[in-house]
């Protein structure tokens, strides 16, 4: 038997790899939004059987990589183009569009209706909510069109702490908003400092992120007046008595450091101070939560 | 060089159907324990 050309072979597909599905599934991001709907679902009033919590925390992580591998699918075109993502399996042709696709809705559905059978169908509607704002909301809609793309499409990545509380206490409450306020403005200033050392490649993609279309020094400035919002926002679960001083104190000096990094990134004309603070603001994100989780803890325990 | 591509693209799938065999048993796995769960009051 003759053996079949290498362009055929790639017409037919199928050659993606476990490690290619694991990749659309962003995994990196899927890890933060984990562990934010954790910190949800640990400082929630009430109680969950534990088995019940793991099962809620890994229907959040299966929905968040269905919401990557949708939005690989949708942006395999601008994927390529750019070489931040022109490696990912669908841009690279290691996996056909319909595979991703396919993978996506059946992760999609399949989270929600185990979260809607084990936990309560609550906390699933707000994983569905999540999974359609991100695909529908910012995918497809906003993230061509405007430069504030990932300010209103950032609600999608913080609504995992309202499922987690959901999942406890079947409802969303003032602690729950205050969790989604702090990731919804941390954002912003977070992918800006990316978009900021990636404008060109957005630029070429065609993406309006808010360097390319307002400039460097607009988004500069408005990565800071983030900052400076983000002081209420990240002190306002102390406020309403979910974590401690311990926590205030803590949040405070790391909105300081942040606000820090903001007024380096205006005044630094290179690329340096912004990677230091997007590698900051991840590091940022995971101390505030962390010290919500731990003081929150201690204060439960005493 | 196609007999190599279809080699590794034989491998791709079968490492492929294994971990969906094993994903769905610990899908199985997974209603099971629900099951226990809801039924013991959880």
């Amino acid at each position: 038997m003759s053996e079949l050309p290498s362009t055929l072979i790639t017409r037919i597909g199928g050659g993606a790899s476990v490690g290619d599905y694991v990749q659309i599934l962003k995994p990196r991001v899927m890890s933060l939004v984990v562990f934010t709907g954790f910190v949800g679902l640990a400082v929630a009033p009430g109680h969950l059987h534990p088995v019940l919590a793991a099962i809620a925390v890994l229907c959040i992580a299966v929905g968040a990589g269905a919401s990557g591998a949708i939005n690989m699918w949708y942006d395999r075109d601008i994927d390529a183009v750019m070489r931040r993502t022109a490696q990912r399996p669908l841009p690279a042709g290691r996996m056909e569009p319909g595979e991703a696709l396919g993978f996506g809705i059946v992760l999609a559905v399949g989270s929600t209706v185990v979260m809607g059978l084990a936990v309560n169908w609550a906390a699933a509607a707000l994983l569905a909510l999540t999974i359609a704002f991100y695909v529908f909301v910012y995918t497809i809609w906003l993230k061509r069109r405007t430069p504030q793309n990932i300010v209103i499409g950032g609600a999608a990545g913080a609504l995992p702490p309202l499922i987690g509380w959901a999942a406890v206490t079947g409802d969303i409450g003032w602690g729950a908003l205050a969790l989604f306020a702090i990731i919804f403005f941390w954002t912003p200033p977070h992918f800006w400092a990316l978009s900021l050392y990636s404008a060109g490649q957005y630029a070429a993609a065609g993406v309006p992120m808010l360097p390319v279309v307002a400039g460097p020094r607009e988004t500069k400035k408005q990565m800071l007046l983030y900052t400076f919002v983000l002081w209420p926002v990240t002190l306002a679960p102390w406020l309403l008595g979910l974590a401690g001083p311990v926590y205030a104190g803590g949040v405070a000096a790391l909105s300081l450091a942040f606000t820090g990094a903001a007024i380096r990134v205006w005044h630094d004309e290179s690329d340096r101070s912004a990677r230091q603070m997007f590698a900051f603001s991840l590091l940022y994100l995971f101390l505030i939560f962390t010290l919500l989780l731990a003081d929150h803890t201690a204060g439960a325990a005493r | 060089m196609a007999s190599e591509n279809l080699g590794e693209r034989e491998r791709a799938i079968r490492s492929r159907n294994r971990a969906l065999a094993a994903l769905l048993v610990a899908l199985v796995a997974l209603f099971y324990l629900i099951a226990l769960v809801r039924l013991g009051g959880g």
